[in-house]
């Protein structure tokens, strides 16, 4: 096929995304050159700078981390290490945050007797292997773990069956209880572990589909 | 051409440049949010993936948009914040000031797409410019040829309040847009290039160039906004009717790269090469279920675009006109663009937003060349002093034109069909900066910045009375008397900040 003539062969184009042209592409001025070269090293740094992000952002498990201000002092007799308002630090897998629907972790830790059904942390359906982990502020003497299950509020069969919580300590994991097939909406796990900073729950979704909920975790000790 | 010399253009140039620099600092300081998908859709999902927390709106629960674009917004949040910036509010707008500099392409577009439309439409004056200046195009001394089109161009596209406005949001349309716009510009200097020989190797290389970087720019506007596929069709019928068929072989492999981008980041996001892309269409255009989000009349969009500039409007779409003979592909995807999706029960005018560069360049070209071939027809035997005067009468007038579009369209470009309130979004930042929050009920959790915009990873979530009584909930954002502030006041929230219609509330400490 004929090419079509319209311009000799110096017409002022180039084949980027520049002023091809208007702006000096093998000019002798200065200035220009200046300009082109400098437009290239930002581009470089920048592109550079985006790939280092690119790494960072795609590295990134989705997980959650919230950290509470304290707003009270810690009684000296037994009390809930994971109350909200000692200024514990929460962390989950994931959680269910539709835009008007919002299973926030720091339901866990509310302390709520009577919660609504809007009221307990839900992980997302995409997570498989759902966790929440709450640090607390200081060194504790860990005795017991209450988990406030959905069954208190919602079905029965919403309760979460196999689950295992593990104390976390500064050298790493603890002691741990293994739950293979709770059935209490409130269920109450006797856990020694010295000088504990939190607890860990992993839990398994009752089924392939299922998202995990819970309302509230209990961390009694001293 | 000697109307204008090469030292004045790039003058001008780097004076629109400053301008458009300046009018984008402008609006991104006070240009309000007008879409909830600007926050929703394409910054969000990435805030959420980066720091766990945000809100997930349906699209993205069923797997309807790709990650492309919320991923090229993370990787810039996730190295600022490595660099110590670490608000949402403040990575947010810095991912807003970067498509406003980005944006600064339209530029140099408009000068080129003006320029070659103007070569084209006067060949002759464009042979005697370059007979005069010689091969070297790049003198200092003498215009390019088509420079009073490429001025014009880069002016209105660069300055054109509308898209100025626009390109301060983080929406697809914006990046969507500047690729259809560079596409058809680069078709238009392809179809004009003619030195393509087997003698010039260099020529055809550069040729090559220019097909696959007009591939690789459709295909990328086409996944980052597949409403926009139908404008993909123009430039290769321009090629075709331009003789330049052989070059569709380099525009097709140009595409291949974006598309293999979208269709593997859809394979490792959703599980399935081009399961958004899919989804979408099924949605939209084959169920029909956009109509769910509004229906308007099928002339809402001719109706925007009026609105939009009501006296210059039908001068450019006239001028636009004239050059058709050149022009025509640009008429062709703007008239098309409007007329198809006018056919689609669910408008809105940022769907539109990308005929405006098409147009403007179009004009500006047509007016570029018209105003060169007088020049260049009058310069025989004129006085050297005549020349000058009637060049400063047609850069008047010229000016005059380009002021009364630009004029015309910073009098109407305040308004959109969408607005989010700006004042909501300021309180919602104030709130995040406080030290004692730790948790927030919004009044209307969509028509804020997300989670994003709070920039905490503590609970924000909608109003509701019972969970006024949570006490980790300690903040209360809320439009001035409505219910939700009455109630919060009745349960003993006490009025902490204020700010045009908008109230934040703080739970009284205990």
């Amino acid at each position: 096929m004929a090419e079509a003539p319209v311009l000799s062969s110096s017409s002022p184009i180039d084949v980027g995304l520049g002023f091809g042209g208007a702006l000096p592409s093998h000019s002798r001025l200065a200035t220009g050159r200046v300009a082109t070269r400098g437009l290239m090293i930002a581009s470089g740094v920048g592109l550079a700078l985006w790939l280092a992000g690119l790494v960072l952002f795609v590295g990134r498990d989705g997980s959650i981390e919230v950290v509470l201000p304290r707003t009270r002092v810690p009684p000296t007799a037994e009390h809930n290490v994971a109350a909200w308002e000692l200024g514990p630090t929460i962390r989950a897998s994931s959680y269910f945050n539709e835009a008007y629907t919002q299973h926030h972790p720091l339901f866990l830790v509310d302390g709520r007797v009577s919660p609504s059904r809007h009221e307990k942390w839900a992980s997302r359906q995409e997570d498989r292997h759902p966790w929440a982990e709450i640090r607390w502020r200081e060194p504790r003497v860990l005795s017991k773990v209450v988990i406030e299950h959905a069954g208190g509020v919602e079905d029965a069969s919403d309760t979460v069956r196999r689950y295992r919580i593990v104390c976390l300590q500064e050298s790493g994991k603890g002691p741990s209880v293994v739950e293979e097939g709770n059935r209490a909406s409130r269920a109450v796990h006797a856990l020694a572990c010295q000088q504990s900073r939190g607890i860990r729950i992993e839990l398994e979704p009752n089924s392939a589909d299922a998202i995990v909920r819970i309302y509230e975790v209990e961390a009694w000790g001293r | 051409m000697g109307a204008i010399t090469g030292r004045r253009v790039r003058q001008m140039l780097a004076a629109i440049v400053a301008v458009g620099t300046l009018a984008r600092i402008y609006a991104w300081k006070t240009e309000p949010p007008l879409y909830a998908d600007e926050f929703f859709q394409y910054l969000e999902p990435a805030w959420i993936h980066l720091s766990g927390a945000g809100m997930t709106t349906w699209e993205w629960h069923v797997g309807i948009r790709s990650w492309v674009l919320p991923g090229y917004h993370g990787a810039w949040m996730a190295i600022l914040s490595w660099l110590g910036i670490h608000h949402g509010g403040t990575l947010g707008a810095i991912i807003q000031a970067h498509w406003a500099a980005v944006s600064l392409c339209l530029i140099a577009m408009g000068w080129r797409g003006g320029s070659s439309i103007a070569r084209q439409l006067a060949p002759q004056a464009a042979r005697a410019a370059q007979a005069e200046v010689g091969a070297d195009v790049d003198s200092p001394g003498d215009a390019p040829p088509g420079a009073w089109g490429g001025l014009l161009g880069a002016a209105l596209c660069g300055l054109f309040p509308l898209l100025v406005t626009f390109s301060v949001h983080t929406l697809s349309e914006v990046p969507s847009m500047f690729c259809v716009a560079w596409a058809f510009v680069l078709t238009s200097e392809l179809c004009e290039r003619v030195e393509v020989t087997a003698a010039v190797p260099a020529s055809r290389w550069r040729c090559a160039s220019l097909g696959f970087l007009i591939g690789f720019l459709l295909a990328f506007a086409i996944g980052l906004r597949i409403a926009n596929a139908p404008l993909a069709l123009v430039p290769p019928l321009a090629l075709i009717a331009a003789r330049r068929a052989r070059w569709l072989s380099t525009v097709v492999a140009g595409a291949l790269g974006p598309i293999a981008l979208f269709g593997i980041t859809d394979r490792l996001t959703w599980g399935g090469f081009f399961l958004s892309f899919v989804r979408y269409v099924k949605f939209n255009f084959l169920e029909g279920k956009a109509a769910s989000f509004g229906v308007v009349a099928s002339q809402y969009y001719a109706e925007r675009l009026f609105e939009r500039l009501p006296i210059a409007l039908p001068i450019l779409v006239v001028v636009a006109l004239v050059g058709m003979r050149v022009t025509w592909p640009y008429l062709l995807a703007l008239f098309g663009t409007v007329a198809y999706l006018s056919t689609q029960a669910h408008k809105e005018e940022r769907f539109v937003m990308l005929v405006w560069p098409l147009l403007l360049v179009a004009a500006s070209g047509t007016a570029g060349g018209w105003l060169a071939a007088r020049l260049s027809n009058r310069r025989g035997g004129a006085a050297v002093r005549g020349q000058r005067t009637r060049v400063r009468v047609w850069a008047a007038i010229a000016v005059a034109g380009a002021l009364v579009v630009l004029c015309d369209s910073a009098r109407n470009c305040r308004w959109f069909d969408a607005n989010v309130p700006k004042a909501r979004l300021d309180a919602q930042a104030w709130i995040g900066r406080q030290s004692d929050v730790t948790g927030v009920l919004l009044e209307a959790p969509y028509w804020t910045g997300g989670q994003l915009w709070f920039g905490r990873t503590l609970p924000q979530t909608v109003f509701s009375s019972e969970l006024l009584s949570n006490p980790i909930f300690s903040h209360v954002l809320g439009q001035l008397d409505t219910d939700c502030v009455r109630a919060a006041i009745e349960a003993g929230f006490t009025r902490v900040f204020e700010h045009d219609g908008f109230v934040v509330l703080r739970r009284p400490k205990a």
